[in-house]
Parts: structure tokens; sequence; C-alpha cells
């Protein structure tokens, strides 16, 4: 299934190249495929993805993605 | 080398060195926690801040002049001139280590000086010098002369701006010259300004033994591998990148931002204001440490090269980004940083300034002030021109700059019908976060000492939208008591708060233990934590505080948050602090500890 997953600027070096990739930030992911899932195929983990949101409503890990999903990954927020 | 505090008596122009027992620093550490101890021995009950008998108190700690990494933190602590109640306040720089290769552990300024001064400080000798050519300058330029008049090489400066000089009672206590570092919050520098102390120079030339040198050798190599692993890399070189301020996506979905003066916690012009996003771009070269031994630089000064605000220049986080960006509705990052640089010129606090903007703005959008009142200046949300214009105003104490000078509590004092919305706690102006539907927040800024802060007590904004326990109410106790002794160590070790790998508790007792060369436990460490949270709330005590005064506004407690995933709450206060004071082990009826807990926890009250 296509899923679109946008991330944080500094997780992008993280993500190595591979055959799920496609453009514009789509990715062509297993049916049924949780944000975990998702995480070890992007080889992002904790501690820097550490929050999501799946169609702009955050969501935990073991959620399960659909077809035209929108993931956004992004490190712990920080402040001061 | 004794553990020593120096002390001047800016009356008589006389100091002394004196002894800090090693019980004291056993069990205050430095820092944050010796600053405590000694503000709540020296500073009696109900004095004026801002007459001779209120003390300086600069401390510093065990990490400081032997290369610790992260640790160029440096604590003040006064009593404020703009909640009259317990502060510290916190900055960072070569200071730290200058004044503790120059032997102390601590120095106490107290008394008034004729006329204005400023000190030199070479190792032991002191010298008191006549400030009339710096008196009226701005910080940097002031340390520049100071500096050059002091002709020691490799000095550190300490200076009040104009704001201080003033008695502005919001202006802070600045550092490192033209890097602005910042003791920003509740007024030291008008405290110093009251003095008649410009500021000082010091120079230290001792080296600092470490407790335990081999165990301190260690733990820096074992830093050096974390930064450049798997699990830690990733974090090190976005701070690097960014520092704060890159992520207001996030914290906008979390519904996190204070907008339009907390009307709202979601910004929509969030985009112009985040470091990752803003049209004026970031430099991704440049980044630089706040102050030596920070392996993780990520500080720059940008300036803005064209538009209105051509030439201005500073160097931003996020607490200056949303008080002067969401909490006056505008999304121009270019008037955020002219915003910030007024304030560093004039000497105030980024934060009291732009919430009491803020504060104003809604003010006058409701009518409660008009145009009369503002000088003609259309003081609107989300207007960039006239906010920057108003803090104009404020710098040159001219027209309503000189009633937004007295932040944000004073103001609603005077506008009828306004005090619900004035975001402060105890006087001090809130932090950059939402406290609706976020609990921990909520009452971090409710029961912390110095008042509305986002330092003392910890960020729970941040820890509790990850872990989702913000609509806890009962467990938020024991969650800020834990929080606040982790940050209470962090800020008298003291290490740089930003640095997430010791968010593990476990990391700070290690390196406590290599520095003071004798073994720290955790619970050595929550031992220390209670003693501290308790002697900054004994000083409150002290000056008539109960638990009427552990509040917050009451758009937060009585207003339902009209947007965000936190739609309709209100933060459920009383039972906040009921939870809290069990957690401490309070009175719940005073919010006060009992004697038996003081003389527990080893304090002399």
């Amino acid at each position: 299934m296509i899923v679109t997953i946008k991330l944080f600027p500094s997780l992008h070096g993280c993500t190595p190249p591979n055959e799920q990739r496609l453009e514009n930030d789509k990715w062509d992911m297993p049916e049924d495929c949780s944000i975990a899932k998702a995480l070890e195929i992007l080889k992002l983990s904790e501690p820097e993805a550490k929050l999501f949101f799946l169609n702009n409503e955050k969501a935990e890990k073991d959620q399960v993605m659909r077809e035209g999903d929108e993931l956004q990954v992004y490190p712990p927020i920080g402040g001061g | 080398m004794a553990n020593s505090m120096l002390r001047i008596d800016l009356s008589s122009r006389s100091y002394q060195v004196e002894e800090i027992p090693s019980e004291i620093i056993r069990n205050y550490i430095g820092g944050r926690g010796l600053g405590a101890y000694y503000l709540y021995k020296f500073v009696a009950k109900g004095i004026d801040p801002l007459g001779e008998d209120n003390h300086l108190i600069f401390t510093v700690g065990p990490a400081h002049g032997i290369g610790s990494p992260w640790s160029s933190k440096i604590c003040l602590n006064t009593k404020s001139p703009l909640t009259g109640l317990y502060l510290d306040t916190l900055s960072s720089g070569d200071l730290p280590h200058q004044i503790k290769k120059a032997g102390y552990w601590a120095i106490d300024i107290y008394g008034k000086c004729e006329s204005p001064t400023y000190l030199v400080i070479d190792d032991e000798k002191i010298e008191f010098r006549d400030a009339a050519p710096v008196w009226g300058m701005e910080v940097a330029l002031a340390q520049e002369k100071m500096q050059s008049a002091a002709s020691l090489e490799g000095a550190a400066s300490v200076a009040i701006g104009p704001a201080g000089e003033q008695l502005i009672p919001y202006a802070g206590v600045f550092n490192e010259g033209p890097f602005y570092r910042t003791f920003g919050r509740g007024g030291a520098g008008a405290v110093m300004g009251s003095k008649k102390l410009k500021g000082f120079v010091i120079k230290g030339s001792n080296s600092i033994e470490v407790g335990d040198k081999e165990a301190f050798s260690a733990f820096r190599k074992k830093i050096n591998q974390m930064l450049k692993g798997e699990q830690w890399a990733p974090w090190a070189n976005r701070w690097r990148r960014y520092e704060t301020g890159a992520d207001l996506e996030a914290l906008n979905k979390l519904g996190i931002i204070p907008t339009n003066n907390w009307q709202y916690s979601q910004f929509e012009g969030w985009s112009g204001i985040d470091k990752s996003t803003t049209p004026i771009g970031w430099p991704e070269e440049g980044g630089r440490a706040c102050g030596p031994y920070c392996p993780t630089p990520g500080c720059r000064d940008v300036e803005i090269k064209n538009g209105p605000y051509k030439g201005a220049h500073c160097d931003i986080e996020w607490e200056a980004i949303y008080a002067f960006g969401s909490t006056c509705g505008v999304d121009k990052m270019e008037a955020v940083i002219a915003a910030n640089q007024i304030c560093d010129e004039f000497g105030i606090d980024t934060i009291t300034a732009g919430v009491t903007l803020g504060f104003a703005m809604e003010c006058y959008e409701k009518g409660l002030i008009t145009k009369e009142d503002t000088d003609g200046i259309d003081l609107r949300f989300g207007n960039d021109q006239a906010m920057v214009a108003m803090l104009r105003k404020v710098a040159d104490q001219d027209g309503f700059g000189k009633k937004l000078a007295k932040g944000t509590k004073w103001l609603s004092e005077q506008i009828e019908g306004s005090e619900a919305f004035a975001m402060h706690a105890k006087g001090l102006e809130l932090g950059g976060y939402e406290s609706r539907g976020l609990n921990g927040q909520a009452l971090a800024f409710a029961v912390n000492a110095r008042g509305g802060c986002h330092h003392g007590y910890g960020i729970p904004a941040r820890t509790e939208t990850h872990d989702g326990t913000q609509l806890q109410v009962e467990e938020k106790g024991v969650y800020i008591k834990k929080m606040a002794t982790n940050h209470i160590l962090r800020d008298s070790i003291p290490v740089c708060l930003f640095v997430v790998p010791f968010g593990d508790s476990s990391l700070q007792t290690e390196l406590v233990s290599a520095l003071i060369g004798e073994t720290w436990t955790l619970d050595d460490m929550e031992r220390f934590g209670e003693r501290v949270i308790c002697l900054e709330r004994l000083f409150n005590m002290r000056e008539g505080l109960t638990r009427e005064g552990d509040t917050l506004p009451k758009r937060l407690t009585e207003e339902l948050l009209p947007d965000g995933p936190n739609k309709g709450a209100t933060v459920p206060i009383e039972a906040l602090k009921d939870a809290y004071y069990k957690a401490m082990g309070y009175d719940l009826e005073t919010g006060n500890p009992s004697d038996e807990l003081v003389a527990r926890l080893g304090i002399d009250k």
C-alpha cells in the first residue's frame, strides 16, 4: 500500500534509500503495516523518532496504517 | 584549596572571604542548591528587593573549571523586585569557570554603592572602580569598556543595561559581552541597579581538582562515545543545527503554543517563526557554544538581510520566539529577532516583555485600553510593527512604554476587567506552554518558587505529551516532584538542561560522584532535590506565601480551551495542588512544609 511519510528534517539522514521509497515522501509499505513496522523499515528508532501523527492526529507506535494515510514523525519536542 | 565564598559589602567598599563548610557543599552541591541555601540564610524576611539588604548571590558548582561537558551554566539568586519572592536565574558562559578558578564557589554582593561602581576581581584582589564612564551603556559595550580598563586577559564580565540602572522590575543581568547571555527572569538587573553596581570583571588563575579523576575521565570518554553512537548522534546533530525553536509543527499539533495571549493553543502562523521553516532561512554553518566545553554547540546570531527589520540580529531560542511570536500573534521571525535585540540592548527579560505586550494587545482589542492610551499605536495581535514600536517605547521609557515596563501583574491591576487573562503566576509571566489539557505543566507553573517559570521544575509539556499522562491528576504530584529534582540537580552541578541524555538521572549521579569524589545514589539525589525544593518554598513561606499563592490565571482554570486536541480543557488546579503537597509531604491547608519535614531534610530553619 502507498502511504506518505514525512520526517522532521533531522530524521532524513537516518533513513537509508531502499526499494520501498517512492517520490514525494511516498512509500510502498506492506498491507496492515503498523507505525512501529514502518519505523523498522525506515531504520528509525527512539529517542529521535519519538512523536507520531497519523493523518494529523497523535498516534501510538502500534497503530496500523491504511492506504493513503499520512504519517509524520518528529523527534521529542524541546524548548526552554 | 578550601571551598570559599567571596562576600562584598558595597556600602563599606570592603570584602572578606569565608569558608563554605564541606557539609554545605555535600548537602547543596553548588549552583542552584547552594544559591538557595545562602539566599535563605542571608536575605531576611520582608526586606525591600531594591534596598541595600537584598543580596545578589552568584554560585558555581563542582563541574566548573575542569572541562566538564555542558557545564557552563551559572546561577544567580536574589529576592525578586517583580514578585517580591524567591528568585533564581541562570545564565551561561565562561563566567562560572573564571569565578571558580578565582577561588570561589559563590560571590555574595550586598549593600549599596554611593555612586555608580564596577568591580574588578583578579583571584583574591578586589577593586572598586568608578562606573561613571560606562553608566548608561548597553551591556555589550559596557563589558567591553570595563574589560579593557581592567586589562585582565581572558577575563569574564557581567553588566546591567540601562533597564537595570532604571530599576525596571524585569531587568536582567548580562554576561559574555556581544553574545548577550542573560540571567533573564525576575529582575535581578534591577537589584544590581539599585545597588548602583554596573557589573564586574573577573579573572581566575587557579587550577581546580576533581574529586575522582579516574571516574571523571571515564565519564567524559563515555559521553564522547554516546554522542557518536546510533542512539544519541541524531539528537546531537539536530541540536547543533537548530537548538530550540524548530519543532513548532509538532507543538502546534499537540496544542501547546500560547497564541494571542493564551486565547488559543494553536498558531496558524507557526511556520513563519519556526527555525526550520521560516522564510528568512536558518544558516547551516556557524553554530557556536554558549560557553566552554559544550560538545553540541548550536547557538547562532542571525541577522536580517532585508525588509523593515534589516540589520536586526540576535541569538534566538523558543521562549523569545513564542513571547514575541505566537503570544502576540506575530508570524514573522524577523520581527521576533528585532524585538529580542531591543530587549538585549536595553537589558530586559524577553519573556516578561513579550507576554506583557501580548496582554496589552488583548486589552486593546477588547477596548479596555484605547489608541489614546497606546500613544496612537494600533496595538493589535499580529501587528508586528506595532509590537516592535511599543517595545522601543519600553526601552525609551516613553508614554505607554513606562507602564509596560512594570510587567503584566502591575498593568492588570491598573486595567479593570483584565485580571483573568493576565498570564502570570506569582507575578512572573508564564513560560511558552499552554497548560489546559497539560496538567503537569499547569502544576509546574503554579507551584514553582519563582513563579510562572518555564525552567525550574522542568517542562512537563515536553514529556507528558509523549508519555500520554497529560490528563492525570493524582499522579502529577510525584511526576512534578521527580522532574523538579532532576532539574535542580542539573542546575546545581551544573549541566545544561537541554542535554537530553541527562534526563536519565543515573547519568547525573554518576557525574556528581566523579566530581565530588564520593558515591552518590539515586536516593541521595532524591533527598537533595526535596531539600532544595523545600528550601525554596521556605523562603517564600517566610514572605507570607500560602496555598492561595500557588495559582494560575483564571483563563487557564476557568475558560474552556477553544481549540486543539485539548479543546474543552481547563486546569483542575486545586486537585493538582493537593497531589503535589501530598507528594512533597506539605500541609494540605497551607501548602507549606512542616517543621518535622524541614528537620528531616537537614534544613536549618
